[in-house]
């Protein structure tokens, strides 16, 4: 594998080169701000993008291009770090050498991407309406449709209630009541600032010549300078009050337990490295103390796991359980993490995990959307880690600092999706 | 045996041991990662059979493969196989299916050790009748969770329209209380019958250097290694396993059906029968990339059919439409979030049956040839994928990279003899609408 960093259309461009994949991946990457103010619209418009352009005005035009290209997909997602917004358009090919006639696609390919992004289907600053209003309805059942996914209900939940004022509470789909009132002008508006105004890198990976690559790139033009975008990560820490408990009654089966947890360790945090150790140790994995506790001992749950996301100082567990066992698997849940914090640690779980960590890591180079996400996030976070480094650095933690990661967790909202049999 | 298919530039390695178990190879040299996955051709199917050196037939508790499945993680003296793979830095996994149960690990190292301890769990089986309680616990948590989840509960009420008792009408893990009925001699018996080695396949994917814990880059060597595993166990001589799979005729049970959750919109299927039939060499995956052109070009997001739904509003996200076959039979599914049920019941009934008669043209099928084609050929870059295709489309009698070869040959006229399956008396549908809460 050969990674290379140059400038191209007037942008950062990592080059990828490597055999290993059957396919070759284009990432145009944009980086802006996420704001309450500006969710929905980028959540509506990364759909109305992937429905139609100027040249292909409807969905069927769109697919059947993408057919011809030996089904090459095309798809823009956009994500939050923190306050940074982060808006991937790809473009995934089948490899020109397994094709019957070992037909051209990059160009082609490329000049797809180019239609995508520079040619919508919109005219005098505002988008087509059609497009507009069908997209606007499919986001709007979108949005309600995460009520039907009962465990993804009960975590968006928990995290309102924790986060109320914060932009972690702010969901990247986007809400109903900054829906309704977009217009096609304002959301013309919300792509000329992402065409415009964002940051752009580009990332590519696969089995390809960089000059003719370069070439093809070329042809998406010039992109502009714009400044990166400086605020992937919450800075301040949070210290919870008195514990938040909420509830709500919905006719299930099982019940959804959601705990948050505050941790006081960003991405950049001298315990950032020995975070990752603990969450594998305390519930990332079979053998963590979650599940060897709350599923295999006392067969109280099929589904348990805790999960941390750095960039907005946060954990959650999320647990599927009967709602009678409430208050008995929250006890046996804080009961494992004091001990963690009592730096009662069990050796060959924390052995167990480092090397599970060690191993995951080895694997990044052999994927090709885990290569690409790993150099898209060290841009994101402006930092130069290479994967060797961050192993070098998971060998050498120590026991006690996973337990000095426990101590700065505090128990700040649980939520619990119930039925009213199980309710008191 | 070795088989090379250049195009994809993939090589197969295949080979049976004397004691029955067929062991596949397929080498991705300079890669960390493994994938290796031990599979018997035992599932929820299989829950009528004579059991290994009796006479009758016994029906069997729902949900005993899957159940199974768990249980044989408990090894004998109160070990975990989970906990061993991981000390061994791999991660391991199970699944079971209507036609095949598998137990897999990943990882980069250690690979020798781990493919011992996956055979020797899986052949070597411990059962207690205190483990079997303590583990009905989870799979209750594991079946209350399913009941909570629309597609589950639209698909299980699709099947019991389109089949009135072949086994895909019944969960595959079984009912809450259904599980209760399982006991260790039930294991002990599932066991002896369908994990014998002649029933079992062993696929590996990755690095010959590195599955072999860098002893050697010859296949050949690890062909041994799993040899030399099974030459310390005793096995008694197979026996051709007899199976009761409750085959019907190709009508549907009931046209439909409906059930209420606590949903916010109505979520509707339409389910077509495929008849029962066997088909030769490679067949069934022919017909799987055929159905796949037909129902593309009848209501894909390729026709004009599609902008039709979402103009009416009989769509609003979630639409898809898929194939199901197991060799013997199976089914299509077309399903969606809609708030107009029965409009999109219709209008996709309407073309489901149009497609008997349907021509479609020859630019569209040779457009269509190129997806279908690239879309395979994007699969193959996952491990999982590779090992799994290859394994049950194999169980199904298709060679998957010679069946990829052989599309290329398909001709509109191919089509017509797949068009067949869309008859009214092999239709049913079933809607799931919302029941709102107390509050």
């Amino acid at each position: 594998m050969e990674i290379k960093t140059i400038v191209c259309n007037q942008v950062p461009t990592t080059l990828i080169k490597t055999n290993k994949f059957k396919t070759v991946a284009i990432e145009i990457v944009f980086l802006g701000e996420f704001t309450k103010a500006n969710a929905t619209k980028r959540s509506l418009l990364s759909r109305v993008m992937m429905a139609s352009t100027a040249k292909y005005p409807t969905k069927k035009a769109l697919t059947n291009r993408l057919f011809e290209l030996y089904d090459a997909s095309v798809s823009f997602y956009s994500h939050p770090s923190y306050r940074t917004n982060v808006s991937i358009f790809t473009m995934e090919m089948v490899n020109e050498k397994y094709l019957p006639d070992h037909a051209a696609l990059t160009d082609e390919a490329v000049d797809f991407l180019k239609e995508v992004l520079f040619h919508p289907n919109a005219e005098n600053g505002s988008w087509n309406e059609k497009d507009f209003n069908e997209q606007k309805r499919l986001l709007r059942e979108s949005i309600a449709n995460i009520y039907n996914h009962k465990s993804r209900y009960a975590t968006m939940k928990m995290i309102e209630t924790m986060c109320e004022n914060e932009i972690t509470r702010v969901n990247p789909q986007g809400c109903l009541e900054d829906l309704e009132p977009i217009t096609p002008q304002d959301l013309y508006l919300t792509y000329l600032d992402l065409i415009k105004n964002e940051n752009v890198s580009i990332y590519v990976v696969g089995d390809f010549e960089e000059e003719a690559m370069i070439k093809s790139l070329s042809r998406l033009g010039d992109f502009p300078i714009n400044p990166k975008p400086e605020f992937s990560v919450q800075i301040e820490d949070i210290i919870p009050g008195a514990v938040k408990e909420k509830y709500e009654i919905q006719a299930i089966n099982q019940s959804k337990l959601v705990m948050g947890f505050r941790s006081q360790i960003n991405n950049f945090h001298p315990l950032h490295i020995p975070a990752l150790v603990f969450n594998m140790m305390f519930g990332g994995t079979f053998s963590s103390d979650l599940v060897q506790v709350i599923r295999e001992q006392n067969s109280l749950c099929y589904s348990i796991y805790s999960n941390l996301a750095p960039e907005n100082k946060i954990m959650t567990i999320n647990a599927g359980i009967d709602g009678e066992n409430y208050q008995k698997v929250k006890n046996l849940i804080m009961e494992q993490l004091k001990r963690y914090q009592n730096g009662d640690l069990d050796m060959k779980n924390f052995s167990i995990s480092k090397d599970l960590l060690l191993s995951y890591l080895s694997e990044t180079e052999d994927g090709q959307e885990s290569l690409l996400d790993y150099a898209i996030r060290n841009y994101v976070l402006s930092r130069d880690l290479t994967v060797s480094e961050v192993m070098r650095r998971i060998s050498e933690v120590t026991i006690e600092q996973v337990s000095e990661v426990a101590k700065t967790l505090s128990l700040d909202t649980i939520f619990l999706l119930t039925n009213e049999a199980y309710h008191d | 045996m070795i088989k090379e298919y250049l195009r994809i530039n993939e090589t197969v390695f295949s080979q049976t041991l004397p004691n029955g178990l067929q062991v596949v190879i397929i080498p991705k040299p300079g890669y960390q990662k493994t994938f290796t996955i031990l599979t018997t051709k035992y599932g929820a199917l299989h829950n009528r059979f004579i059991p290994f050196g009796e006479t009758e037939f016994l029906d069997a508790p729902l949900g005993i493969a899957h159940f199974l499945e768990h249980k044989l993680f408990a090894m004998p003296g109160g070990a975990d196989a989970s906990d061993r793979f991981a000390v061994l830095s791999l991660e391991s996994n199970a699944m079971t299916k209507y036609t095949t149960t598998s137990f897999l690990f990943e990882g980069t190292k250690n690979l020798e050790a781990g493919l011992e301890l996956l055979l020797d769990f899986v052949q070597k089986p411990s059962f207690t009748k205190s483990g079997v309680q303590k583990e009905q616990g989870i799979i209750e948590q594991e079946l209350k969770m399913y009941l909570d989840s629309p597609s589950d509960v639209l698909q299980l009420g699709l099947m019991n329209r389109l089949f009135s008792r072949y086994p895909l009408i019944y969960d595959i893990g079984g009912t809450v209380d259904s599980i209760k009925k399982i006991t260790p001699e039930l294991f002990k018996t599932c066991h002896s019958t369908f994990y014998h080695p002649s029933n079992m396949i062993l696929t590996m994917v990755g690095d010959i250097k590195n599955l072999t814990g860098g002893k050697s880059d010859d296949p050949m060597a690890l062909f041994e290694y799993v040899s030399e595993n099974q030459s310390h166990k005793r096995f008694s001589q197979p026996e051709p396993i007899q199976i009761d799979l409750n085959f019907e005729d190709a009508a549907v049970k009931e046209t439909t059906g409906s059930a209420f959750m606590d949903l916010t919109i109505p979520k509707s299927a339409i389910g077509l029968k495929l008849p029962y039939e066997l088909f030769p060499k490679n067949e069934s995956m022919i017909m799987e990339l055929a159905l796949k052109i037909l129902l593309e070009a009848i209501f894909g997001p390729s026709t004009d059919a599609y902008q039709e739904m979402l103009d009416q509003e009989l769509i609003q996200g979630g639409f898809n439409y898929e194939s199901y076959h197991d060799g013997f039979t199976g089914f299509i599914r077309i399903q969606t979030n809609t708030r107009k049920p029965e409009a999109f019941i219709s209008f996709i009934t309407e073309k489901l049956l149009s497609l008997a008669t349907f021509e479609i043209d020859e630019e569209t099928f040779a457009r269509f040839k190129k997806a279908v084609l690239g879309n395979f050929i994007k699969s193959l870059n996952s491990f999982e994928f590779l090992a799994l295709g290859y394994l049950e489309y194999g169980l199904r009698n298709s060679d998957i990279f010679e069946t990829l070869e052989e599309f290329d040959k398909l001709t509109r006229s191919g089509l017509k003899k797949y068009q067949k399956y869309f008859v009214k008396s092999a239709i049913a549908n079933f809607t799931v609408f919302p029941k709102k809460s107390q509050q």
